[in-house]
């Protein structure tokens, strides 16, 4: 490292270090945002930090959020937190927003911001196309909205063309781009960005300071320090070529043990997971209990409802990115198996038959 | 939500808890969830014998249309029992047969509830109320409880800052937490409700399974403005299946309840009715209301010295006195949903406390039923619990 080793140990600036930020801001250069300078960049302890100042930022008690529905439920818990009122928006079954709905529905509850996540989501893998990203800063424009972009898993792409983020496309500065290091190299620095114009990181840093004066400044240095040495890329490199052949295995074992019928799912492009859904009569919560008796586990798709929405009840999230080869072989066939078995336990086959008990 | 369903069916969504406690009917799973009354306890002979007599003597009565207010010699005898047990002074004219008390709840919405009416209701709360409440689009709001009931000051408050038009109140052996309010909580509460202009539901399906007596005397027993309705139950103390229970109200209120109870379903089954009141008469039902009391009494003590022994310092639980139920609060940041997903392997099952707040929260509490268990089900299946919840915690340090 060529920093003197002691300053690495002293305070750094609340907006991050300032090399690190010139860094970050050629990578949102790649990542097709060229107008980000160093100036529009605050670091921050990992991407929930950031939309926690986002959060302190902007939110009053009683404010309106929306956000996707199923949505990253550690976004949703926090907006609840300072009070907000989380809405979700509808989505067009082929992916992304349904805009005319969305349109009237920021006419009528006048939503402090739209908290959105178009690259890989966080439970469902998917991507908007451009023509959708489009859209939605138009909207903003016209609306005059503000919106959170979430982006934690931009260079996790394992085939097809980068789309640029919204921060991108934004010319009227009303997306706040929140991004991490977690995923693209190690979770446990904490280390993470926010982008935004400048006025907002002035607001932000405000709070950042009150918070916590700054991010670790020896995780921020060495984090620099990877990406000025391309050992970001090479790592990247290295973890696209592994997450994709996960991926593969993943999506292999389902069609071996469970098939497209049985458990249907998209292959997302990137990202850590596949939304797979179930048939409508097993529950994935029911399922989760009975993987677990055999040690398997997974995130069933209730927990990513934010309205009660009944449908997410029959989906799944599977992380292939963290289990090994031979663990995504055995999940896959317990889950498969269990499937089979809570479909052929039903007590009319066939036709879905419910029976509900009163809870007394 | 489907464009073509009414506004309120945003109110009833089929809850993820639902699905899990599906998986408790599994024959070797020890379940501390349901609120159910034991079924080997049911009377089923003299039942049986009384089905044949009116089969015998009534059939064609008790298989046809009938009043709604319901069959008045049971209207009586439901009269006769409150007046021997409460010592109030009232006849069949004030008694409606409901199917269960449920119904009783139902209609009491109905009665006088207008979307974003306020609604109080203890913290927690019974589960079911809310649900029947729920359509009608109050607001709820929790009023803070300790071991005798209500606390007053934060009633007090709410009285004063809210709208409040109805209080719901469990104060017998509460569901969920088996709780019994002190007499002198229950006075303080009619002096203040009767000032406050404001229908009180108190609802009564565990009063009598008491294990020591006690004064314990009903609110309505002691309200002197007709401000208390009073919903009681066959279910707990002789079987649920008759969906069998009545709601006193006074003038001007039964007058509307029996319009809308009609409204609703013409009348309560006259054939379950007619076989209850049958029973009432030829057998003492006291009798078997004293058994159910030493078996739940055993099983209460089995489950009580089971969480002494086994559950860690920090996990606080209540002592009923009565009723079917044990309340347990975890370390805050704990939580009962997770709990449940990890202990139905392990063949166990509880309520997660959290469905019995109307405005949520509070996922670090759970809810116990102690009165369908035997005794060494119990000790094994709390000595699980107590393992699981040591085990979560392992693993969330890890």
């Amino acid at each position: 490292m060529n920093y003197a080793g002691e300053s690495l140990f002293q305070h750094c600036p609340s907006e991050g270090d300032g090399s690190l930020r010139e860094a970050i801001s050629r990578l949102m250069q790649k990542r097709g945002a060229a107008a980000c300078s160093g100036a529009e960049i605050m670091v921050v302890s990992g991407a929930q930090q950031g939309l926690d100042v986002v959060a302190r930022t902007f939110l009053q008690r009683g404010d309106v959020v929306f956000v996707e529905q199923p949505a990253y439920f550690s976004a949703v818990q926090l907006f609840r937190l300072y009070g907000a009122d989380v809405v979700a928006i509808p989505q067009d079954p082929n992916g992304g927003l349904h805009f005319d709905v969305l349109e009237t529905m920021i006419f009528r509850h006048r939503p402090k911001f739209i908290y959105v996540q178009p690259t890989f989501q966080n439970p469902t893998g998917q991507v908007w196309p451009l023509e959708q990203r489009k859209q939605l800063i138009k909207l903003a424009e016209r609306r005059h909205t503000l919106i959170i972009e979430a982006d934690p898993y931009f260079e996790l792409r394992y085939e097809g063309e980068p789309i640029p983020p919204l921060k991108a496309l934004d010319r009227a500065g009303l997306v706040v781009y929140v991004a991490t290091f977690s995923k693209l190299l190690y979770p446990g620095m904490r280390v993470g960005w926010v982008c935004a114009s400048p006025d907002i990181i002035a607001a932000m840093v405000r709070w950042k300071q009150a918070m916590d004066l700054h991010s670790n400044h020896y995780s921020q240095a060495i984090t620099d320090w990877m990406i000025r040495r391309g050992v970001l890329e090479r790592h990247l490199a290295f973890c696209t070529e592994r997450y994709k052949a996960k991926r593969d295995w993943m999506v292999a074992a389902i069609q071996s043990y469970a098939d497209q019928e049985l458990m249907p799912c998209r292959v997302p492009q990137g990202g850590y997971f596949l939304w797979v859904q179930l048939p409508k009569a097993v529950s994935s919560t029911a399922l989760l209990v009975h993987a677990l008796e055999q040690n398997v586990s997974f995130v069933p798709g209730s927990y990513f409802s934010v309205d009660g929405e009944e449908a997410l009840a029959s989906y799944i999230r599977l992380n292939f990115t963290w289990p090994s080869p031979q663990q995504i072989e055995r999940g896959i066939r317990i889950l498969g198996q269990t499937v089979r078995r809570l479909l052929d336990s039903r007590p009319s086959r066939g036709q879905a038959f419910r029976q509900s008990v009163p809870l007394v | 939500m489907h464009p073509l369903l009414a506004n309120r069916m945003e109110e009833m969504k089929a809850s993820e808890i639902r699905e899990l406690l599906k998986l408790t009917e599994q024959p070797d799973m020890i379940s501390f969830a349901g609120g159910l009354p034991d079924a080997d306890l049911f009377p089923v002979e003299r039942i049986a014998a009384v089905r044949e007599r009116i089969m015998k003597e009534q059939a064609k009565e008790a298989l046809q249309y009938s009043v709604t207010e319901g069959y008045l010699p049971l209207r009586e005898q439901i009269a006769a029992r409150m007046n021997l047990h409460q010592g109030t002074a009232i006849t069949a004219r004030e008694v409606l047969i409901t199917n269960g008390s449920q119904q009783g709840l139902d209609l009491t919405g109905k009665l006088f509830l207008n979307e974003g009416d306020v609604v109080l209701c203890e913290s927690p709360t019974y589960l079911g109320a809310l649900n029947a409440f729920r359509g009608y689009r109050p607001k709820f709001v929790e009023v803070d409880t300790d071991e005798d009931g209500m606390k007053l000051e934060h009633l007090d408050e709410l009285l004063q800052t809210h709208p409040v038009k109805l209080i719901y109140v469990n104060p017998n052996f509460q569901n969920p937490t088996g709780r019994c309010w002190s007499k002198e909580r229950r006075q303080a509460f009619i002096d203040r409700v009767q000032r406050a202009n404001v229908i009180v539901v108190e609802d009564d399906p565990y009063g009598e399974l008491w294990f020591e007596a006690g004064e314990r005397p009903t609110l309505f027993s002691m309200d002197r403005k007709g401000c208390v309705i009073y919903l009681g139950s066959f279910s707990k103390i002789f079987c649920p299946g008759y969906r069998t229970g009545w709601l006193i109200a006074g003038s001007p209120w039964m007058e509307k309840y029996v319009l809308a109870k009609q409204a609703v379903d013409l009348h309560s089954s006259t054939i379950g009715q007619r076989e209850i009141s049958c029973y009432l008469e030829q057998y003492p039902i006291e009798e078997h209301i004293v058994q159910l009391r030493t078996v739940y009494r055993q099983r209460r003590d089995a489950m009580l010295e089971a969480l002494n022994v086994h559950m860690p310092p920090d996990v606080r639980f209540t002592k009923p006195q009565g009723g079917m139920f044990v309340w347990v609060e975890l370390p805050e940041g704990e939580n009962a949903r997770d709990l449940l997903v990890r202990c139905l392997p392990l063949k166990v099952a509880f309520v997660p406390g959290g469905a019995f707040y109307p405005n949520g929260g509070n996922e670090h509490t759970l809810r116990l039923n102690y009165s369908v268990t035997k005794e060494t089900q119990i000790r094994e299946g709390i000595k699980r619990l107590a393992q699981v919840i040591g085990n979560e915690r392992t693993r969330r340090r890890a």
